[in-house]
């Protein structure tokens, strides 16, 4: 039973696992295997999966290739609420030697699972007319000026750096070029450093380019490199020096000795580019439209709907895109209020073109809604404002409204697992809590702690159980021996006895009542003696008087009255009402002098 | 007999009479609640405040609704002092108030003057002292009448009960006493900034700490007109103006 448990757990384990699971895929292609050198392989790495927030895919190091990115595109698709995406993104290889290369894998670590692409082998091939071979040429044809003057040396190889505008506003394009002038062959591929761009963000811009100038009289070769560079902020920036390491034969003397090319100890040379200061001024405060955002360029927007027709609670996706030239990355989602829909997360994707060195491309809004309302819906339009670098002014554009017609649904919303990633519960503002409205509560509450009354009735139970428990033990002590209960009750019962004969003795005869009398008298002496009633003599009381130390004249008394009514009892005629009244007064007192001595 | 007549009559009239202006004392000061609490949502707080303080004091009561409400307009007309006295005497009657405990935790926070109570706190602050000492007196009858039955009746059923029942009885008579002595001490509120508690009564003394308004603390004697005070969570004892500092005592016990 147990086993069978375990198993079940271990399947519903692996199913929800499996349910869960993200379904990332990474691939790389080529557009082809095999390359001359200097000439271009767009590599393109893309990512798919069923989430929208996969990291960028780190590549591997590729020694040989010049790489640049070149923009990545990425596309999302909603199908019944479970969203995929895959981003594409692209670079530019460019061999330096030739050769058969590897290219490592492209990884990507996301929520603790690594991917990875491929190996794929390219082949290189040497250029008929690559530059670097016909560069040996060209400083033979000179192999004075190189040899003879160590200044003159340096002018072989020098670097440059430029901007296309020193003043710029904020988030324009600034195009950063470097150029790398040489004719001296190189032993290796040059190792570039960028220049420090803090401050700016920035974007390459490629293919790089190759290609010769004449410097007095002297023939280069040039290769550009160009990134854009779009200020954050405003202020005064500097484009910090790139740097340029490269190894060149030391004694000038070319390619003709294979010794030389190979062991003939190569000179590093570290070239730097000067740093470039840029003013970045601000946008013009003035007419500043409140939906502004930061965009600059020039931009076009256009929003389409993927249905017209839908039911209330059927969600339905709203496309703004917005095209055009400038900072991409930067453009935010533009404001709107739909009324009359619920609006999930909006899904973003992004496509960067350089045409002409020139940061382009498209950034796609993908609104998710859900109609509330039946009926022909207007989705109102969606404002963006950018600033117009032409016209050196705020534009805003709109799309236009669209219309949906919805027809009563009757489904329930569903559930949007993949879009609604809620950040939980989020404090706003904190304040105290409202006023009571309502009086509750006595009016006045006396502090009834303090009274004493209630402090000295705390102890009244503990008191009266000790009252009662005392009582108790006593009256138990008491049945436990009778003879102390027959001495302590003697009187009173010989009292209530008395008393009883009082009212009836006018019913009695005299002879009857001297004989009670006599009676109680007996059990009386009997009880405190703790002996039999019947058949106690007179010489007996004495002898037991006595020996409680009673008082003689009390003995005596009893004695009498004892034998009187002993006489009463056996010559009944002698027995007269006042006799019999006269011995029952004695009675009474005898005993009243006999419980104060006992 | 007529005389007797005379003293039953007497008797309930005057307690009917006595039942009659009780209820109309609490119409009054329902009315005047209805309309303070008016004048509060009209963001009106000073208006607010002279008719809750009217109610208490007119007719001398003694509520924590009224206190909490005027806690919520000292603090919305900045005086955090008055509003923190006005909290912490609306929990003295209920210490439950769940509203009255985050609203004062909450001015605590904004005037940084944390005060953390742990979990044995607040089981001591659960019920007043009125309570304690009746539910005590309660348990102790239970108690006697339980133990007299188990002597007397020799039953040993009854033992367990007897024994819980005095468990409970010697952990509620500690409490009931605890929160009794408790009652004795006075505390204040600082209402005035600054206020410094100085080293002696005088403003001769050196001050040793500046407490804000807001500051909660134990008055321990009192000398002209200076209040000697102890700072429980700075473990500080010395001596501040009596005219800076309001006592958490309740309207009717003020006047």
């Amino acid at each position: 039973m147990k086993k069978i448990l375990i198993l079940i757990a271990i399947l519903v384990f692996a199913f929800i696992q499996g349910a869960y699971a993200q379904n990332v895929n990474i691939s790389a292609s080529f557009d082809r295997n095999s390359a001359a050198v200097g000439e271009q392989i767009t590599m393109q790495i893309s990512v798919s999966g069923d989430t929208n927030d996969i990291p960028e895919p780190k590549l591997p190091g590729i020694p040989d290739f010049n790489v640049y990115s070149s923009g990545r595109s990425q596309s999302v698709s909603i199908v019944n609420g479970k969203m995929s995406s895959s981003i594409a993104y692209n670079y530019v290889l460019s061999p330096t030697k030739p050769g058969k290369f590897t290219i490592g894998s492209a990884t990507l670590v996301y929520k603790g699972q690594t991917y990875s692409t491929q190996p794929v082998e390219i082949t290189v091939t040497a250029s008929p007319q690559a530059a670097p071979a016909q560069l040996p040429a060209a400083s033979a044809q000179n192999p004075s000026a190189s040899q003879a003057q160590p200044a003159a040396a340096s002018r072989e190889l020098f670097v440059e750096s430029s901007v296309d505008k020193k003043t710029a506003y904020v988030n324009e394009q600034i195009t950063l070029s470097f150029k790398f002038f040489h004719r001296v062959s190189l032993l290796s591929q040059p190792q570039y450093s960028p220049s420090d761009t803090t401050g700016f963000l920035t974007e390459d811009l490629p293919p790089q380019k190759n290609y010769y100038t004449d410097i007095n009289g002297q023939r280069y070769l040039i290769t550009e490199v160009k990134t854009a560079l779009f200020a954050t902020s405003k202020g005064r920036y500097t484009v910090g020096s790139a740097q340029l390491r490269c190894t060149v034969n030391d004694n000038g003397q070319g390619g003709e000795d294979i010794f030389n090319q190979f062991f003939g100890g190569g000179k590093t040379i570290v070239l730097k580019s000067d740093p470039i200061t840029v003013d970045v001024i601000d946008l013009p405060s003035q007419n500043k439209p409140q939906s502004f955002t930061g965009a600059v360029g020039k931009f076009n927007i256009s929003a389409s709907l993927d249905k017209s027709q839908t039911e209330t609670n059927q969600p339905i996706t709203l496309n703004v895109k917005i095209s055009g030239n400038g900072s991409i990355k930067t453009i935010t989602e533009p404001k709107a209020s739909f009324q009359n829909f619920r609006k999930y997360d909006t899904i973003t994707s992004l496509n960067i073109e350089k045409p002409n060195y020139i940061v382009s491309g498209s950034k796609v809004f993908k609104i998710v809604l859900m109609p509330l309302i039946a009926g022909n819906v207007t989705i109102p339009p969606v404002e963006f404002t950018y600033f117009d670098l032409a016209e050196k002014n705020y534009k805003t554009i709109n799309t236009p409204s669209l219309s949906v017609s919805v027809k009563p649904g009757t489904s329930a919303p569903p559930p949007m697992p993949a879009l609604s990633s809620g950040q939980g519960t989020q404090v706003l503002s904190q304040d105290i809590r409202y006023i009571k409205t309502k009086l509750s509560g006595a009016l006045s509450s006396a502090p009834i702690y303090k009274s004493t009354f209630l402090f000295a009735l705390q102890f009244i139970p503990g008191i009266f159980f000790l009252i009662f428990w005392r009582y108790n033990t006593y009256r138990q002590n008491l049945y436990k021996n009778t003879g102390l209960v027959r001495f302590t009750f003697a009187y009173k019962s010989a009292l209530k006895k008395l008393k009883k004969l009082n009212l009836e003795i006018a019913a009695l005869t005299p002879d009857k009542v001297s004989s009670r009398i006599f009676d109680i008298l007996c059990s009386y002496l009997a009880d405190k003696f703790n002996v039999s009633a019947c058949g106690i003599i007179s010489e007996e009381v004495r002898k037991k008087l006595q020996e409680k130390n009673v008082n003689p004249d009390a003995v005596a008394k009893i004695v009498i009255l004892w034998e009187e009514l002993q006489f009463v009892q056996y010559a009944p005629a002698q027995a007269t009402q006042d006799k019999v009244n006269e011995l029952l007064n004695n009675t009474t007192i005898v005993l009243k002098e006999l419980e104060k001595e006992l | 007999m007529i005389k007797k007549l005379i003293f039953v009559i007497s008797v309930l009239l005057l307690s009917y009479l006595t039942a009659f202006s009780a209820e109309d004392i609490s119409k009054a000061v329902n009315d005047l609640f209805v309309q303070a609490n008016k004048a509060y949502e009209q963001n009106n707080y000073d208006q607010a405040i002279a008719l809750y303080e009217n109610a208490l004091g007119r007719y001398k009561i003694n509520n924590d609704s009224i206190y909490y409400n005027l806690g919520n307009c000292y603090y919305r007309t900045n005086k955090i002092g008055k509003a923190v006295l006005n909290y912490e005497l609306a929990l003295k009657i209920n210490p439950r108030d769940e509203d009255a405990r985050y609203n004062l935790n909450y001015i605590r926070t904004l005037i940084k003057d944390i005060q953390d109570t742990n979990f044995i706190d607040k089981l001591y602050l659960l019920l007043t002292a009125n309570e304690l000492v009746l539910i005590t007196l309660f348990v102790n009858i239970c108690f006697f009448i339980f133990l007299w039955l188990f002597v007397h009746k020799k039953n040993p059923a009854l033992k367990p009960y007897c024994l819980y029942i005095g468990i409970a009885l010697l952990v509620l008579g500690f409490w009931a006493y605890n929160r009794v002595k408790d009652e004795k001490r006075v505390f204040a509120v600082v209402i005035t900034t600054p206020c410094e508690v100085r080293s002696g009564p005088g403003k001769e003394y050196t001050a040793g700490l500046s407490v804000q308004e807001g500051k909660k603390v134990e008055i321990l004697s009192r000398q002209e007109d200076w209040f000697a005070a102890g700072l429980h969570t700075e473990k500080y004892k010395g001596w501040l103006e009596k005219e800076k500092v309001e006592l958490i005592l309740s309207s009717p016990l003020k006047r």
